[in-house]
């Protein structure tokens, strides 16, 4: 764990920016304006006994607009809260739901589009779908599940051959993922005989196994042990180490915050932020820890309005407040004759501007 | 190709492991053998008859269940569970993944078929021996020779089945499917029938709105019952080579547009 904190601490100190990174970047993901409205039978709304106010919906937006783009070589968290369109937006993006308009595309190619030239037939099976950078890319589902009766190596075999892994490699492949997942003591047992997190684990081979320069995984943490969830932020950077692109939703803001070099927030279908750790963290008015020994109910009356939060923690009164309301929290403090314990500049976290962003788009 | 045949094995590989399969296949078994007993209760110059009627039967009979119950559940299962994630996101188009699991579907309906062929014609041939205390195919010899062809028809009908079964599974619950399935079988069994009491017109049929029905059903409808040689194969009559190929081909037909369909509406699901 430490070692991933540190590297991460080491990669957010490479993301101010310099002039390697002003160069402009290979882009792997494009999403370009895309919203999805899916369709709601009218049935499963209607209501005979009030149809006089037309309360029922037809259709709801997931996705109201998303314009982002990951680049090659680093690790993209897309964060939101539930319902904001993160997994809608990872389908379209997969080739599993198709947007109501807009634009994606892997690798310069359109994920919804069939190129002209291919054939009258091979445009027919492929309506919807262009399968060229498919096969550079892994994916993860969220909760990902396999065939009850198959064996691991088996459902390994059955996607390496999907993508074309020639059989001299294949087992190879196949027992190497096993060995990198942790799964070699149940190489012999049915996947219905598998836990939540074994199965997740079985879901990271298959995504790998094709070896893809783009890596999307949706919530890949859940379900895992803590020890499970270090082993996948080790993962994960060691697949940024040797070059691969990753793009991942989760609702674990502390591993986001360990490992991805910039993030994003969507909420009610629209992308609110995007930027490095440090963009969004120095964003707002830095923020400030005031300790004090002790507390008044004038003091807390005082800080009511300045402060951003107020706790008290065993005899001392702790108050996060942005910089420029420190000098007034401190007079409250003085005037009521409490100690000052400490005055910390402090950087949000993640998961403050993940409430904050979600709070503003309440408020709104 | 590679994508069809990589499903389609993987397909038969689950199949082939699931306890409901085993179950459907061991009843069937228990099915056929039991005409040995059966076969004791008729005169002895009924003894064969019963025999081949009831072991064709049976085999068809399991072959349409298995058929039905695997369709129906083969497509619809992939998407509940959610699997056509971890697959559709492969570079691996809609219409092989409809076509591979209905090729892993017949992989399986094949071996059902051999091994209770094997049953069947194993229990014919003990049947002979303990009837004359010598193993000879001598009398039923005929019968014997009639044999591969009345398989192929029940294969290819249980196709059919099959495919149809994947359409519905393409787009509704298992339970509906199933229903339908049935419904079809039943419909698809009794087309010619419903052909004759219309072109007789007796009874109910005898108004133009239900010849008009009997027509319309009979035109959109397989006749099923042109793949069933249960009364050739107890006559001992030769079954020619070329209506074989009519009804594979008749059968293939069927199993084409429904797997065109199945894509077709497929195609246009989102897996949300």
């Amino acid at each position: 764990m430490s070692e991933a904190k540190s590297d991460a601490v080491e990669r957010d100190g490479a993301a101010t920016p310099t002039a390697e990174q002003d160069a402009p970047r290979e882009s792997v993901i494009r999403f370009e304006s895309v919203k999805k409205t899916f369709r709601i039978p009218i049935l499963h709304t209607f209501n005979p006994k009030d149809w006089k106010s037309r309360g029922y919906r037809t259709k709801v937006e997931a996705v109201k607009e998303v314009s982002m783009e990951v680049y090659r070589g680093e690790i993209f968290g897309f964060l939101g809260p539930n319902g904001a369109g993160k997994s809608t937006s990872i389908k379209m993006l997969t080739g599993l739901v198709r947007p109501s308009s807009g634009r994606i595309s892997i690798f310069g190619q359109p994920v919804w589009d069939v190129p002209a030239s291919a054939s009258p037939l091979a445009r027919w099976f492929n309506r919807y779908r262009a399968g060229g950078a498919l096969d550079r890319m892994g994916y993860l589902p969220e909760h990902p599940y396999f065939y009850d009766f198959l064996r691991p190596t088996e459902i390994l075999e059955f996607f390496a051959r999907l993508h074309g892994v020639p059989k001299a490699r294949r087992s190879h492949r196949i027992e190497e993922l096993i060995e990198l997942v942790g799964l070699g003591h149940a190489r012999e047992r049915v996947l219905r005989k598998f836990s939540k997190g074994m199965l997740q684990r079985i879901g990271i081979a298959a995504c790998l196994i094709n070896d893809p320069e783009l890596i999307v995984l949706d919530e890949p943490l859940s379900g895992l042990d803590p020890i499970g969830r270090k082993e996948l932020r080790d993962l994960i950077y060691t697949l940024k180490k040797r070059g691969k692109t990753i793009f991942f939703s989760s609702h674990i803001l502390h591993d986001i915050e360990l490992i991805c070099d910039r993030v994003a927030f969507i909420v009610e279908g629209q992308i609110r932020e995007i930027g490095t750790l440090s963009q969004l963290q120095s964003r707002d008015n830095p923020l400030v820890e005031v300790l004090v020994h002790g507390s008044t109910a004038d003091f807390l009356e005082a800080t009511r309005g300045l402060a951003k939060s107020v706790e008290s923690i065993g005899q001392m009164t702790q108050c996060i407040v942005e910089e420029p309301a420190v000098e007034q929290v401190l007079r409250a403090a003085f005037d009521q004759k409490l100690r000052i314990a400490s005055v910390i500049p402090r950087k949000a976290t993640l998961e403050e501007i993940f409430v904050a962003e979600a709070k503003r788009k309440e408020a709104s | 190709m590679r994508g069809v045949w990589a499903v389609a094995l993987n397909s038969f590989r689950e199949s082939s492991r699931n306890r409901i399969f085993y179950g459907l296949l061991a009843t069937a078994i228990l099915f056929i053998l039991s005409s040995l007993l059966v076969a004791n209760l008729t005169v002895p110059e009924a003894r064969t008859r019963v025999l081949l009627n009831y072991g064709a039967f049976s085999i068809s009979l399991f072959g349409v269940v298995i058929a039905i119950v695997m369709g129906v559940i083969q497509v619809h299962k992939e998407i509940d569970k959610k699997t056509v994630f971890s697959i559709l996101t492969r570079p691996l188009s809609r219409g092989s993944f409809i076509v591979g699991k209905f090729v892993g579907m017949a992989l399986i309906l094949l071996v059902a078929l051999l091994v209770l062929a094997a049953v069947w014609v194993a229990a014919l041939l003990i049947d002979a021996a303990l009837q004359r205390g010598v193993l000879t195919t001598v009398e039923i010899a005929p019968q014997l020779a009639i044999i591969p062809g009345v398989l192929l028809l029940i294969f290819v009908e249980q196709l059919v089945i099959a495919s149809f079964a994947v359409f519905f599974s393409s787009f509704s619950s298992p339970i509906l499917g199933g229903v339908f399935t049935v419904g079809f079988f039943f419909l698809g069994r009794s087309v010619s029938f419903l052909l004759q009491l219309a072109e007789r017109g007796k009874g109910v049929m005898k108004s133009p709105l239900a010849k008009s029905l009997a027509r319309a059903f009979s035109a959109i409808f397989p006749d099923l019952s042109s793949f069933n040689l249960s009364q050739e194969l107890v006559q001992a009559v030769k079954v020619p080579a070329l209506y074989l190929w009519h009804a594979t081909a008749y059968g293939a037909c069927y199993v084409v547009i429904f797997l065109i369909a199945s894509i077709f509406l497929f195609n246009r699901r989102e897996f949300a």
